[in-house]
């Protein structure tokens, strides 16, 4: 495949440069602001890894498995029974449940994963569910007609045309995400995450100034860097 | 020559909310292996909905749809008004899409696909995504992609609708070209008399409210046909009388 032909995410190299420089800075601004700060550089690199493992392991799930029930419920008979239990789900206030998660696993991994999976799902369930039900009719029937089936059909059209309700809900949810993990991680009392930071300098001002100012530029940074050029890769894919 | 598609008192009914509309009233028809049979008439009069009916693409309908015992789904295959190419495949592989759902080997898919784009002077693009190419082309690859199964039948929605005049002037000689050589049948549908005229064995005259066949005329024109002809000329009279009465 000619390389003018493929969908680049990156425009240029300057542009690659740029936004994996995005992605230096939150670290450096960390690492200066430890030292200034008089907190273990360590410590703050180990709570920051620990939230973002926790996030990532609840995102990886949350989009599996909003993939899956898109795919199964986004048409028919199955959408009109299911789309409605999604809707009442998905208004559900999720704190409301956390006690009673804390209560079973205890103020574990399991618990904060659990309650940011409950978070994250439906941004990105009902996105990929409406990017579904965005399908062109003449696409359908072209597949239609092709008599592709099962894990081809799939693979070939529905993964396409799926993949930009799949981003946007991704940002949405990782962006309500970012709030969960904070909260769960301080009302669960976990001694480890950005939560535990934020608890421990509660009392600081300067400190947890600098430290929502270095968190803002750390999800700016993935913004940057990951989700709005795939987001834009996505959208150029799949227009005409 | 045998008949492959026999409708019989074929009706279309659309229901919105408690309001019905007709779109097709009694529809009987014949169409003969290796025919070229072109629906035309008026926007609104059925001709599209009959052709989703006979290709089996609108399934809900009353009447006969009787299809000869030779053919299968897989034998079927469609040209769309608007090219309905997918945007994230190549044009090579939009080609391949039946061919790879008849789980036809990769080496046979590369002989097969490259034999289209040269008989449509596609082999350039086959790598270029569809919104690279001009609307002919894109059709050229809707139609590529119609012709590369080997279907007994195919069924042309306007497919020259979104083109400007000389672009689908080319693509109507290509489509005879290719039709005299493999002799598969076409049943396209389109509002343009004279493209009727040019192309067709038969032509369906349908008129609206409820849609109905009027009138089927058999074209004795020697091809290519002229368009200048005083005989073509008296056809698209006839059809034009028959449209608008």
């Amino acid at each position: 495949m000619k390389a003018s032909h493929r969908v680049r995410i990156y425009k240029s190299h300057w542009h690659l440069l740029i936004t994996f420089g995005f992605i230096i800075l939150p670290f450096i601004f960390i690492l200066v602001f430890s030292q200034l700060g008089h907190i273990p550089t360590k410590q703050l690199f180990l709570d920051i890894g620990v939230s973002v493992l926790r996030l990532s392991v609840a995102y990886m799930i949350a989009a599996v498995l909003a993939w899956i029930l898109a795919i199964i419920f986004y048409r028919g008979a199955r959408a009109a029974i299911a789309l409605p239990f999604f809707d009442v789900l998905q208004s559900f206030p999720t704190f409301a449940v956390l006690p009673l998660v804390t209560y079973f696993w205890g103020p574990s991994n399991v618990t904060i994963v659990f309650f940011l999976v409950l978070t994250v799902i439906w941004p990105i369930l009902f996105s990929i569910l409406s990017s579904l039900k965005l399908i062109r009719n003449d696409w359908e029937e072209a597949i239609q007609i092709s008599g592709l089936k099962g894990f081809q059909y799939v693979k070939i059209f529905l993964w396409p045309v799926s993949i930009p309700g799949l981003i946007t809900g991704s940002i949405i949810g990782l962006g309500e995400g970012w709030e969960s993990l904070i909260a769960t991680e301080i009302i669960t009392n976990n001694q480890l995450g950005l939560g535990n930071f934020f608890q421990t300098f509660s009392q600081n001002i300067s400190v947890t100034a600098f430290g929502i100012l270095g968190f803002l530029l750390l999800i700016f940074s993935l913004n940057k860097l990951l989700w709005l050029p795939l987001l834009d890769w996505s959208h150029r894919m799949t227009n005409e | 020559m045998i008949n492959l598609i026999t409708l019989k008192g074929v009706d279309k009914v659309f229901q919105e909310g408690r309001e019905q509309f007709t779109a097709l009233k009694n529809i009987d028809l014949n169409i003969k292996s290796g025919e070229f049979f072109v629906f035309v008439g008026p926007s609104g009069c059925g001709k599209s909905t009959l052709l989703r009916i006979m290709s089996g693409l609108e399934e809900s309908f009353t009447g006969e749809l009787i299809l000869d015992e030779s053919i299968s789904a897989s034998d079927i295959s469609f040209v769309f008004q608007q090219f309905a190419l997918l945007p994230w495949l190549s044009v090579f592989e939009n080609i391949a899409l039946g061919l790879r759902a008849r789980h036809v080997s990769p080496k046979d898919i590369k002989e097969r696909v490259g034999r289209e784009l040269k008989e449509f002077h596609l082999e350039k693009f086959a790598d270029s995504k569809p919104r690279d190419l001009s609307g002919g082309m894109r059709q050229r690859v809707g139609i590529a992609r119609a012709l590369v199964t080997n279907p007994k039948i195919i069924f042309m929605d306007e497919p020259f609708s979104e083109l400007d005049s000389f672009t689908a002037e080319e693509l109507r000689k290509e489509i005879l070209r290719v039709w005299e050589a493999r002799k598969q049948t076409i049943i396209m549908v389109t509002h343009i008399v004279e493209d009727a005229i040019e192309l067709a064995d038969r032509i369906a005259v349908m008129t609206p409210q409820p849609g109905k066949i009027e009138k089927i005329i058999e074209s004795h024109l020697p091809r290519p046909r002229a368009k200048r002809s005083v005989e073509f000329y008296n056809m698209a009279d006839e059809l034009y009388k028959l449209i608008r009465p």
